[in-house]
């Protein structure tokens, strides 16, 4: 924005969910298909200024080619005024085969970046292997389970124990983890490590439910968030 | 329906997946218990096939018919295959996931020589013998249609009937004819007898070939023949889509491609599509600006490319420009103008599209001197072409595209040193641009093709440049343009040359074809899956000379192995021209007067 411009502006957040094949979509092709999709809904999105601009949307997380979410997101820079449940509708009829448009709404002003925000996810894994239902409940006995995470070639050590917050074991597994830059820990994650000391498991099939801010103490799912 | 359990398990563990989900915004979703099921085909990956226009047009054509529902197939990229070989997948259909074989019809593309093992390779997947005589009413019927099919020998044992020219009226009518033998119990000879009737249809099992002891065509006998093309006379009220499926992953082309007109004016010697595609045919402004408005609406893309095969030449090209800056300059959505040749290039234009992000610039001037320019009637001059660039520079270019062929008929070394004078002069015309308006520094690219003489041009009794000649030129510009800011490459010789045969080959190379599909190769068009060795040992398997379809020059009187195709062009018209190329005279503009090619009472002059 120039300086001294005026440019009535709201932010909203739109929670959606991807199932099926849409799962496959990698992330850029993710940007682009919802950058379409709000074009074509007729959303006023506001562009970034400068030679080559583009939408202000920004994921709360980057979404690995293959993941099943009913509660991911994304936030976007709107001219002021926006019909929301409209937009919703507008934005739902859009969406390619296995896209959901769960939620949409404006984010209070001084609410920080979805991505900042979004510490915690909730993971739930379907029909898991027998295996690795009890491999995670004896590391949730132990009081830290310390991996070694290569990135970039270096090698880092890792307590993934303090990170997992919550875990139902039972017909599917539930599970809370940390979702916040070298924080993070995935159900693949875990996979992996039971793997390396079990062998093959099965295939599991994971959704992630939904991003969890913390407010006040509380934990609420991102689109509590929006009004 | 394939097994989306088993498909969903080899997903992740293939480069690009997106490629094979389907689903997309703007695909037609219908019962599947209609009359007839059409697998459109693309021999080649879901980035290329997705970005082809004229499948994109027949596609929502067909699925315009209440009878009929049209699905897509794209080439599984061979990491894809292997995946689904080992799972049992056969090819499907990217709306509802039909296993191919379970089609009545498949329809593929061909717009380009190199993708016939694809063509084969994609038969393979669906479990659908290779050869047409081995299939019956229980296949589906195999049909192909696109620019090879001017010369659709070499697939003649593969494919049961081709399209000759524009589809949306012959494809209607085809599939009139096949609903009503359907109804009747269909029986596939007695279909493909009857749809021979049809103009613009070709069925190749019923056209005979014999052969004259040196090897040329003897006499191509049967009923029905020639086959003319089919074309519409009035595009602009011609059905266009106003919807587009929405790519689920980046394609070559992402963006709304808007067609002008078709055909071309210009007579380059060389370019067999401005020939067969003639004559031209516009469309009004109105109808342009009506057509981008909807389209842009329901795709959400950013970008609209005009396309042509000349857009500067059409018409309303300054009126149509100004409409569309106008329009969509606030919709923050840029316009280009792709093709557009250096005579016709405007300063304005120039402008304005690079205010729509645009740093690069591309001119073909296709050869080095006025000469050989005149050779092949590109009809432009050394003044014209600096000019244009002049132009780029000014309004912020800093890289500048040239493209260039080698191998043209008559060329010389001296041809060559005129491609490094070209970029020479370029370069100074960049130093004396005012310095204010230049951004960075200057980067040449010059690439050359190796020209392949194609039918239905006035080359099309001329040799092929050797390989071992056109690699020595190549060899020789990458000395001569070792300059500073300058890239120069060329495209793989081994290809133009397969190019060469398979483009004016007769159907003695469908062994050669089903050879080398059985020898692995597929992908040909693709460098790092071409297959030379797959090819050679094909050539040896059939018995076949290569050099007799690529490096020979044709007697005039030649019975040439697509003589029994009419593209309306007249031989006269292509040897008197091919007259002109030998004494580099040039040939007006047919704008500026018939000039007798065989489609003049077509035209609106």
């Amino acid at each position: 924005m120039r300086a001294g411009e005026v440019l009535q502006t709201m932010r909203i957040g739109v929670k959606f969910g991807r199932t099926g094949l849409g799962r496959f979509l990698s992330h850029l092709d993710l940007q682009d298909m919802f950058a379409r999709a709000v074009r074509r809904a007729g959303i006023p999105a506001q562009y970034s200024s400068g030679f080559h601009p583009h939408m202000n949307m920004a994921f709360a997380s980057a979404m690995a080619v293959g993941l099943e979410t009913e509660g991911d997101y994304f936030e976007l820079q709107v001219q002021d005024g926006l019909d929301c449940a409209a937009a919703q509708k507008a934005l739902a009829e859009q969406m390619p085969s296995g896209f959901a448009v769960c939620a949409l709404g404006r984010l209070p002003e001084g609410t920080g970046k979805l991505m900042a925000l979004a510490v915690r996810a909730e993971y739930k894994i379907m029909e898991p292997d027998a295996a690795f239902s009890a491999w995670l409940a004896q590391l949730l006995e132990q009081e830290s389970f310390v991996i070694e995470k290569q990135r970039k070639g270096k090698t880092r050590q890792m307590d993934l124990r303090p990170l997992i917050y919550e875990a139902k074991i039972g017909q599917s597994i539930r599970l809370m983890l940390g979702n916040f830059g070298a924080e993070t820990v995935t159900p693949k994650l875990l996979i992996a490590e039971a793997e390396k000391q079990l062998g093959g498991l099965g295939q599991m099939r994971i959704v992630r439910k939904d991003l969890y801010a913390e407010q006040n103490g509380e934990y609420k799912a991102l689109s509590e968030l929006f009004v | 329906m394939i097994d989306l359990k088993k498909l969903e398990k080899i997903l992740p563990l293939v480069e690009k997946p997106g490629r094979y989900i389907g689903g997309e915004v703007g695909i037609a979703r219908k019962r599947t218990d209609v009359p007839i099921r059409f697998l459109f085909a693309f021999p080649d990956i879901y980035e290329v096939g997705m970005s082809h226009l004229g499948s994109v047009i027949l596609y929502h054509l067909t699925n315009e018919r209440e009878d009929t529902y049209a699905e897509r197939a794209y080439a599984p990229f061979p990491d894809m295959q292997q995946q689904m070989e080992k799972e049992g997948i056969p090819l499907f259909s990217l709306e509802t996931y039909t296993a191919a074989d379970e089609f009545d019809i498949i329809g593929f593309n061909l717009s380009y020589e190199m993708c016939y093992t694809t063509v084969l390779r994609m038969l393979e997947l669906s479990g659908i013998p290779l050869r047409s005589r081995e299939r019956d009413g229980s296949h589906p019927l195999i049909m192909a249609g696109g620019t090879c099919t001017y010369n659709p020998e070499p697939l003649a044992d593969f494919i049961d009937l081709f399209i000759i020219g524009e589809g949306e009226q012959v494809n209607m009518e085809l599939l009139d004819l096949y609903a009503a033998h359907k109804k009747q119990g269909f029986c596939k000879e007695r279909f493909l007898q009857e749809a021979a009737r049809i103009e613009g249809v070709y069925v190749p099992s019923l056209a005979e070939f014999t052969y004259r002891e040196d090897g040329t065509v003897a006499q191509i006998k049967g009923e029905n023949l020639p086959v003319r093309k089919r074309f519409l006379l009035d595009v602009d009220s011609a059905y266009f889509p106003d919807k587009l499926i929405v790519p689920n992953v980046g394609i070559v082309h992402d963006r709304v491609t808007l067609e002008i007109f078709r055909g071309c004016t210009r007579g380059c010697r060389f370019c067999q599509a401005g020939f067969i595609y003639r004559p031209v045919r516009e469309k009004r402004v109105q109808t342009l600006c009506e057509q981008a408005r909807d389209l842009i609406d329901r795709t959400g893309y950013e970008e609209i490319s005009l396309s042509s095969l000349s857009s500067g030449d059409y018409s309303g090209i300054e009126e149509l420009a100004e409409r569309l800056f106008d329009e969509f300059e606030q919709k923050r959505v840029s316009v280009s103008l792709p093709s557009l040749r250096v005579d016709s290039f405007q300063k304005e234009y120039a402008k304005r599209m690079q205010s729509a992000r645009k740093q690069s610039f591309t001119f073909a001037p296709e050869a080095g001197t006025q000469r050989l320019r005149d050779v092949i009637n590109k009809n432009i001059t050394e003044e014209e072409i600096l000019r244009g660039v002049r132009y780029a520079f000014e309004s912020g270019a800093t890289t500048i595209k040239l493209y260039f062929m080698i191998g043209l008929p008559t060329e010389t070394y001296k041809d060559l040193d005129g491609i490094a004078d070209l970029v020479l002069k370029i370069k100074s015309v960049f130093g004396q641009v005012p310095k204010e308006l230049r951004r960075g520094s200057l980067q040449i690219n010059v690439s050359t093709a190796s020209f392949v003489p194609k039918p239905f041009t006035p080359f099309q009794w001329e040799a092929q440049d050797s390989g071992d000649s056109l690699r020595e030129k190549q060899r020789y510009l990458k000395e001569k343009l070792r300059m500073r800011g300058v890239k120069y490459s060329y495209h793989d010789t081994p290809l133009s040359y397969l190019e060469a045969v398979f483009a004016r080959g007769d159907r003695r190379l469908c062994d050669v074809l089903y050879y080398a599909r059985k020898n692995g190769a597929q992908f040909d068009s693709w460098q790092d899956q071409f297959c030379q060795e797959a090819y050679d040992k094909a050539f040896e398997q059939a018995g076949i000379d290569p050099d007799f379809y690529a490096c020979r020059e044709r007697d005039l009187d030649e019975i040439l192995p697509w003589s029994h195709i009419d593209a309306y062009i007249s031989p006269r018209y292509l040897k008197r021209e091919l007259a002109q190329a030998k004494a580099a005279k040039t040939t007006p503009d047919c704008r500026e007067g018939c000039q007798g090619c065989g489609l003049g009472r077509f035209c609106k002059q």
